[in-house]
């Protein structure tokens, strides 16, 4: 079964049509890359999958079940977490409480009011291993605004990863970053992922092709090739398209 | 020794809340109102410090628990057998249903339109207060009396005192506790980043009609003691004044501050007490105080205090100086414009011929056309601005 499946999904923002007919299906357990030039719709179809906006037709399966017309709450309980590009967390809370709120939702503790959150046990134990597979165990307490910003792209990861889910969406986990701060993301994103089904947005093309089993290429609102990094790369129509002749 | 510190500091902190059930009727009655204020004023605050959600109608609330608690001493007049220190439960209670009714539909949208939801639904009620009059009384209000019970007669306001003191120190305690809670926190996050929230699964919508079931239910709690407090209640407690009060001095006190709206709160309304018996211009004073610290103490009073920054005892003095100055050099201006202005001076004027007679105040005969007269006030007031100004601009470049 497919962990992900789209059918003819299309979007349109009034009179432009930004996703015109995408189907695309990411197996389970795979890592899957989704590619392509600026202002593909990359972004877009990621907001669809996520629940954010809803596709003006076509059909989207999470794990078999239909999933276009539910809220993105309902979606991120279903098991499917995503991280944003912008990293937008909460400014005025600190690490350790930020990371708190993921993990709290995986215990079901939400509308708690007859005890402190600090007593629950297993949610700080929760939240402290997770600080410390992202390396923020000595973070804990700073507020979230004060870190510097491959913190707090990791932080963005461990929130994601809080929610167990079976299905994570990455959008651009390596944005902004230097070259060695982005091996750094790579391989926690390879370690922290192992076994879960993975769709991430990335301009880089070395973390592309070193992370992930399968790439599918957007352009225009369309997927114009899906395959394995060698197939991609020696896919004529995607050179032309957005790899640009001179590279293979 | 510094825990005698300490348990002494407590100790004077519980005789202080104590004291005005030893004194006059006065003061009992100026605590109670100082307390319900700032209870009122935390209970709001509840929405804006930890989900952002700026309420313009929460006279409601307060309103509705007072009248539910002077409908309650009414059928214990009749015979019903409830002690008085549960009544402003009763407040709670029905505030926190019809809170969770409004805010429901309030809470749909945030922001701006939140607010302006929440501002219609208090002129709705308002509008509504006249015209049914089995609820509400009509203009008149209704009314009732503080029955005995538990061997208290609750004749004179300094045993109300007790239970307002009581249920104040619950009300806080509660909303101490709430931001320590789960559901505290998730509150905290959702005045950051409500999207973000969602994609970790909370249903936003929930969080907020809890959130705004329980800051109602504490304005409720409020209303009541004010309640059993007055023996009455007419409808002009929904009005945009009773709606207004606890964002003014919320702000003025500090928003962000677990007890910056009680500071405010206390503040005001002492203030309020003082000034309403001497001057007329009260509300412009406040009016003016309010637009000087959204200006320059966005972090109302504590806020100010609580910023870390450090400030030498030199130019606080300084500061304070500034602030009097100018503040001296307003009243007198103010004041001086009440009076020549007043109906009373201008038949006293026609009586002399249209001249500009002198004029009485703070114990002065003063004559309107001198220099004098303006241009001292003008030049303290301006000495104590450019005082501040100065020391702001030093800070700014050391």
């Amino acid at each position: 079964m497919s962990a992900i499946a789209l059918s003819a999904v299309t979007k349109r923002f009034g009179a432009s049509e930004i996703i015109r007919g995408v189907d695309l299906t990411v197996n389970t357990g795979e890592r899957h890359a989704l590619i392509g030039p600026n202002g593909a719709g990359k972004s877009t179809l990621f907001n669809l999958i996520s629940g954010q906006i809803r596709p003006s037709s076509g059909e989207i399966f999470l794990n078999g079940r239909r999933s276009d017309r539910d809220a993105p709450e309902m979606i991120a309980r279903r098991g499917v977490a995503r991280s944003f590009q912008i990293t937008s967390l909460f400014a005025r809370l600190t690490v350790f409480e930020t990371l708190r709120l993921g993990v709290m939702a995986t215990h079901g503790v939400r509308f708690c009011f007859w005890r402190t959150a600090a007593s629950r046990r297993d949610v700080t134990q929760d939240v402290f291993a997770l600080l410390g597979d992202v390396n923020l165990t000595h973070r804990a307490d700073a507020p979230v605004s004060e870190l510097p910003y491959s913190e707090q792209r990791a932080l963005e990861l461990a929130v994601t990863l809080a929610l167990r889910p079976d299905v994570i969406l990455l959008d651009e986990p390596t944005a902004g970053m230097s070259v060695e701060e982005a091996a750094q993301t790579v391989a926690l994103v390879r370690r922290l992922t192992a076994g879960r089904t993975l769709l991430v947005v990335e301009h880089d093309m070395d973390v592309v092709f070193s992370l992930c089993d399968r790439i599918s290429v957007l352009v225009h609102g369309r997927i114009i090739a899906t395959g394995t990094p060698d197939e991609i790369a020696n896919n004529d129509s995607v050179n032309e398209a957005y790899l640009g002749k001179g590279v293979h | 020794m510094k825990r005698a510190l300490l348990i002494g500091l407590y100790a004077c902190g519980g005789l202080l809340l104590l004291a005005p059930f030893w004194f006059g009727d006065r003061y009992a009655n100026l605590a109670i109102r100082m307390m319900i204020a700032a209870l009122f004023a935390s209970a709001f605050n509840l929405l804006w410090r930890q989900a952002r959600l700026l309420s313009f109608g929460h006279g409601v609330y307060f309103g509705a628990g007072m009248f539910a608690v002077v409908h309650l001493m009414r059928a214990i007049e009749a015979g019903l057998n409830v002690p008085l220190i549960l009544a402003p439960l009763v407040g709670a209670l029905v505030s926190l249903v019809v809170g969770l009714v409004f805010g429901f539909v309030a809470t749909l949208r945030s922001g701006a339109y939140f607010s302006m939801i929440t501002l219609a639904i208090a002129e709705l009620v308002y509008s509504l207060g006249p015209r049914w009059q089995g609820l509400f009384g009509g203009e008149a209000g209704i009314s009732s009396m503080r029955m005995p019970s538990m061997g208290l007669n609750f004749a004179t306001l300094n045993q109300v005192y007790l239970i307002v003191l009581l249920w104040c120190m619950v009300g806080f305690g509660i909303l101490w506790f709430f931001a320590k809670t789960p559901l505290g926190q998730i509150a905290f996050a959702l005045g950051d980043n409500e999207q973000r929230l969602r994609f970790l699964g909370y249903r936003t919508h929930a969080v907020k009609v809890v959130l705004f079931a329980l800051s109602a239910a504490l304005s409720g709690l409020a209303g009541g003691l004010l309640g059993i407090t007055a023996e009455n209640v007419d409808y002009t407690v929904f009005g945009p004044a009773s709606s207004a009060a606890p964002v003014i001095q919320t702000f003025i006190g500090g928003a962000d501050m677990l007890l910056g709206p009680a500071l405010g709160a206390t503040l005001l309304t002492g203030f309020g007490n003082i000034f309403s018996d001497v001057t007329r211009l009260w509300l412009l004073y406040q009016g003016i105080a309010f637009v000087l610290v959204v200006l320059f103490l966005p972090g109302g009073i504590a806020g100010s205090f609580a910023t870390g920054k450090r400030v030498s005892w030199g130019n606080a003095a300084v500061n304070a100086f500034a602030v009097l100055l100018s503040s001296c050099s307003l009243i007198f201006i103010c004041e001086s414009a009440a009076v020549l202005l007043s109906d009373a001076y201008m038949s006293r004027r026609a009586g002399q011929g249209g001249a500009w007679v002198d004029y009485r105040l703070f114990n002065l005969d003063l004559a309107p056309l001198s220099p004098l007269v303006w241009g001292l006030p003008l030049l303290v007031g301006l000495i104590g601005v450019a005082l501040s100004w100065k020391l702001s601009e030093s800070g700014r470049t050391a």
